[in-house]
């Protein structure tokens, strides 16, 4: 009985953007579907971007690999905030309105150069994370797999 | 009705939480109760809906409590929570054990 205190995880996906996106179906056992944090809606048309938040707190680093048939910025941002510009404690609202003034990492994803851009390594930098891809490219990206993980210690 | 005696059988859950405050009811009380936070968001517990606990990502909550149920909450995002209890109470109608 009683679970191990070894804290590890099975489920550590922070975030991916994969199109095209798999067909939404249910994970193994209990596992959460890999449409739930999927942020990839469509192909990302030439200078946009798909961006997303999260709680980083609980992660001593993130990694990850990337894949595309454009180039495009892959940019890690943290912010230390501990409440909003109000002075509120933070929700999921106004998550996206904190500054995130650490960017930890801006990295040049390059499908000409794909060994040499296909993953990163980051440390923690504060409390809340900002994710970025930006397409670069000069067309719209058709397929894309990036993700980030967080390993908890 | 339960009937008042000590099952000791496994009562397992598992739980999505979000930023709205949810209660996870367990069939019985507990005798001995472990949760883990399976998810990628600080998990906040409570016994009594006042006072919080926070359980980090893979990390686990254990102890030999009596409890109906377990109040939860994040505070942004979704996280997971996984229960292992033992029941302090076998459920009426609920058959002896018998191997499959």
């Amino acid at each position: 009985m009683g679970y191990t205190h070894y804290p590890k995880q099975v489920w550590n996906l922070i975030g991916a953007v994969r199109w095209p996106a798999p067909e939404d179906k249910p994970n193994f056992l209990m596992l959460p579907s890999f449409s739930s944090v999927n942020h990839a809606k469509a192909p990302i048309p030439a200078g946009a971007s798909v961006v997303f938040f999260h709680e980083a707190q609980n992660f001593t680093r993130f990694t990850g690999t990337l894949f595309a048939d454009q180039p495009f910025e892959f940019r890690l941002s943290f912010s230390n905030d501990e409440v909003d510009d109000a002075g509120d404690f933070v929700t999921d609202a106004t998550l996206p309105l904190l500054h995130f003034d650490g960017e930890a990492l801006r990295h040049a994803y390059d499908p000409a150069k794909h060994a040499a851009s296909c993953k990163y390594f980051v440390s923690t930098y504060g409390r809340w994370m900002r994710v970025e891809i930006k397409n670069v490219g000069d067309g719209p990206i058709n397929q894309i797999r990036a993700y980030v993980r967080g390993s908890v210690f | 009705m339960a009937e008042h005696h000590d099952s000791g059988r496994p009562m397992q859950g598992w739980t999505e939480v979000t930023a709205e405050v949810g209660y996870h009811k367990f069939d019985t009380h507990t005798r001995r109760l472990s949760i883990r936070n399976e998810g990628n968001g600080t998990l906040f517990l409570s016994f009594d809906k006042e006072n919080w606990f926070p359980l980090a990502s893979g990390t686990s909550y254990e102890d030999p409590v009596n409890a109906p149920g377990v109040w939860h909450r994040t505070q942004t995002g979704r996280t997971y929570l996984a229960v292992m209890g033992i029941q302090l109470t076998r459920m009426h109608g609920q058959a002896p054990l018998l191997a499959p």
